[in-house]
């Protein structure tokens, strides 16, 4: 394989000066199914690259005036129960709804699993009947048929990736690029979109996705990125966790070009035994 | 045995018999079944036999509080009936009984050692008479979301409440369980621990700074290389062969029990020295002249339990064996929720990986380290670190089998994983 043998220290001589900031979304309560693991993918491959990592945690002790001070370049937030989500919703949407939008019309970085896929929404519909707004900063509803675990998309969960933003990720991945994702779906919500601007990550190969219906997963809108996809989502699929790294510092730094290459043997790896193992059954 | 209850008694001991003949029960749950619905209060009869009762309950350890305290029991020759883990709802305690006595009804056995799923022990606890009533802890299950810990909380608290007779023993470390008596007569008696490991038990509810507890504490402790604990309880030395802190807490909660009991400080003494680790738990298999030391990993809180005991090692060699049948969880999600990075302090010598998901696995421990330098096929370094891959469990055993050094290993293999693993070295070599 082309991506061998790359010793990853040879990438640490040559230095620079970029900075990447890395803000977690209510990381105590919306972490679900090693949602954690995108934040150390993210970490670690910036790292790796000599790239300056500031982590930050956004939640409800944040105040306004901290708030004001933030200036992520990549927003991360993951999954919930259903539980949880209702106690981060209130305070989402009122005290943070104003900050995400600014930050999403500068073209900044989000990656939603999710539950924050779903309340990012205009949305939520729980089996009970109950309607629960959502940010509506994205285009799309969420609709929980019941509450047995009949109902529930759970399962692993492969894609492949559409032909928009394949190319995208081909042209920031400094390697050989995998045309699918792969993860792990655990959700009772059913998404759709409600337009035509927001698109599909990718087309379903085995589980669900986004719902029952359409063989589609996750969401791209402007620079939102959203996904089903636990397991972690990052670490098995680099070419999705560099393209975000490269967009976030291409927004941050006009004259950044590409981001080094890193030996992903491992990664790759992981990713083609989960897929054979999934479809051998 | 009441009269009116011999027929229902008859008929469920001969069902049994017939079903056993035929391979078909092992006795365990279908006995206290059918007595449960032929005969609804004949629990009465079997537990008015018993003259001295301990309940165990809480959400962790009752298992092997219950099996320290049965070792004491033996120790001391006192003859005592306990049910087996997994058999601790009502069927299952009728079940015990049923198998253990006599076609009237009669048990021998004066101590009964119960271990009691929590929602239980309010519906029983008037029928056993408990003397004592051990809570080990009340832990928040990982993906509690609708409050289940405090409905447990209330389950106990009723049952205190029901059998004021029962002396409490209690973890004071465990805020929810320290307070379980309060307001009721139940005199009572507190364990804990007097270390600085306390701080890896997420124990949730008030700081009991004001609530003028004397918890009788263990002291002393130490961790040893080969995992085992070496504490001070109550002015003796114990030396404990179950690895990890938790078992700890069993052994005080056993050795106050008995102590109430006036059994002998040396009898208790020896019973704790040969209490051997169960099944995964830290038992040690033999392969030639390597030591397999079994640590079953289920999630993540458990896993990091595991490693940080680790960090007590020295030069240590681990086999981590991930698989994602039914059992393990299908979803490995949760080795990204487990801290891994707790490999920094532990520095093995040797890191091999194995299972169907063992190179999920393999990319975990990458993603702790800041380099991870390729050397050879299916081989890593990082610092003095080997990590090697051997998917295939069978290949694993093969490579063992070829080691010649008289070698150690902790093995940390999820359930599948440790069953499989298992089987292929006991078929190969003899159990130690």
């Amino acid at each position: 394989m082309a991506y061998c043998n790359t010793p990853l220290h040879l990438n640490e001589i040559m230095s620079n000066n970029l900075q990447l900031n890395l803000v977690h979304l209510y990381p105590e309560e919306m972490n679900i199914y090693g949602d954690m693991g995108n934040i150390i993918a993210l970490k670690q491959r910036a790292l790796w690259r000599n790239i300056e990592v500031n982590y930050q945690v956004v939640d409800k002790k944040t105040s306004q005036v901290d708030l004001e001070k933030i200036n992520g370049d990549l927003y991360f937030m993951g999954g919930g129960q259903d539980n949880d989500m209702f106690l981060v919703f209130a305070d989402l949407i009122n005290y943070k709804k104003k900050f995400i939008e600014t930050e999403i019309s500068k073209n900044k970085l989000f990656l939603l699993i999710c539950g924050a896929f779903q309340l990012f929404g205009k949305f939520f519909l729980d089996a009970e009947g109950r309607s629960i707004a959502g940010l509506e900063i994205l285009p799309l509803e969420t609709k929980a048929p019941g509450n047995k675990l009949t109902d529930r998309c759970l399962g692993n969960l492969a894609s492949n990736l559409s032909p928009e933003v394949l190319q995208e990720i081909s042209a920031s991945y400094p390697g050989q690029v995998q045309e699918t994702l792969v993860g792990f779906e655990n959700h009772s919500g059913q998404t759709f979109f409600t337009d035509n601007s927001i698109l599909p990550l990718g087309k379903v190969l085995v589980g669900k996705g986004n719902n029952n219906e359409q063989l589609i997963e996750g969401a791209k809108f402007k620079n939102v990125f959203a996904s089903y996809s636990h397991g972690s989502l990052l670490p098995k699929n680099p070419h999705l966790a560099d393209y975000l790294i490269s967009l976030a510092l291409k927004n941050k730094y006009p004259e950044f070009s590409k981001l080094e290459k890193l030996d992903d043997e491992i990664e790759w790896t992981a990713h083609e035994k989960f897929l054979k193992r999934i479809s051998s059954k | 045995m009441r009269l009116k209850y011999l027929p229902a008694f008859w008929f469920t001991k001969i069902t049994i018999l017939l079903l056993k003949l035929l391979g078909r029960s092992q006795g365990t749950a279908l006995p206290g079944l059918l007595m449960e619905q032929l005969a609804p209060d004949s629990l009465n009869d079997f537990t008015d036999q018993l003259k001295y009762t301990i309940l165990i309950t809480g959400t962790n350890g009752k298992t092997t509080t219950q099996s320290i305290l049965s070792n004491i029991f033996k120790a001391s020759k006192l003859n005592y009936i306990a049910n087996k883990s997994g058999s601790n709802m009502i069927r299952g305690i009728l079940s015990t009984f049923i198998n253990q006595s006599n076609w009237l009804g009669k048990i021998k056995p004066k101590y009964g050692i119960f271990e009691i799923e929590e929602a239980t022990l309010p519906k029983i606890v008037t029928a056993m008479n408990p003397k004592q009533i051990i809570v080990t802890n009340l832990f928040r299950d990982q993906l509690d979301a609708y409050g289940e810990i405090d409905r447990t909380e209330k389950f106990i608290r009723e049952a205190l409440e029901k059998a004021p007779q029962a002396v409490a023993i209690l973890n004071a470390d465990d805020p929810r369980v320290a307070l379980l008596t309060r307001g009721f007569s139940n005199q009572t008696l507190y364990f804990s621990l007097n270390a600085p490991e306390k701080k890896f038990f997420k124990y949730e509810g008030l700081s009991l700074e004001k609530l003028e507890i004397v918890p009788s504490e263990a002291t002393e402790l130490k961790i040893n290389p080969n995992l085992s604990t070496s504490f001070k309880f109550l002015a003796e030395n114990y030396t404990l062969k179950l690895p990890g802190i938790h078992n700890v807490y069993n052994v005080l909660a056993a050795v106050l029990a008995a102590r109430l009991l006036k059994i002998k400080t040396a009898e208790i003494h020896e019973a704790v020295l040969e209490t051997l680790p169960a099944f995964g738990r830290g038992e040690i298999l033999k392969l030639n002249n390597t030591a397999l030391q079994i640590l079953l990993i289920k999630n993540p809180a458990g896993l990091n339990l595991t490693l940080e005991l680790l960090t007590h090692t020295k030069n240590s060699n681990l086999i981590m064996i991930l698989n994602d049948n039914i059992a393990d969880g299908r979803d490995v999600s949760w080795i990204w929720d487990a801290e891994l990075e707790i490999l920094n302090k532990i520095q093995p010598a040797e890191i091999i990986v194995s299972g169907k998901r063992a190179w999920d696995m393999l990319l975990r421990i990458k993603y702790v380290f800041s380099e991870f330098t390729k050397k050879s096929e299916n081989l890593w370094q990082v610092g003095d670190t080997n990590i090697k891959i051997i998917p295939e469990q069978s290949d694993l055993i093969l490579f063992l089998n070829s080691e010649n050094q008289a070698k150690h290993y902790f093995v940390l293999p999820t359930y599948t994983a440790m069953l499989e693993f298992r089987k292929l070295i006991t078929g190969k070599a003899i159990v130690a």
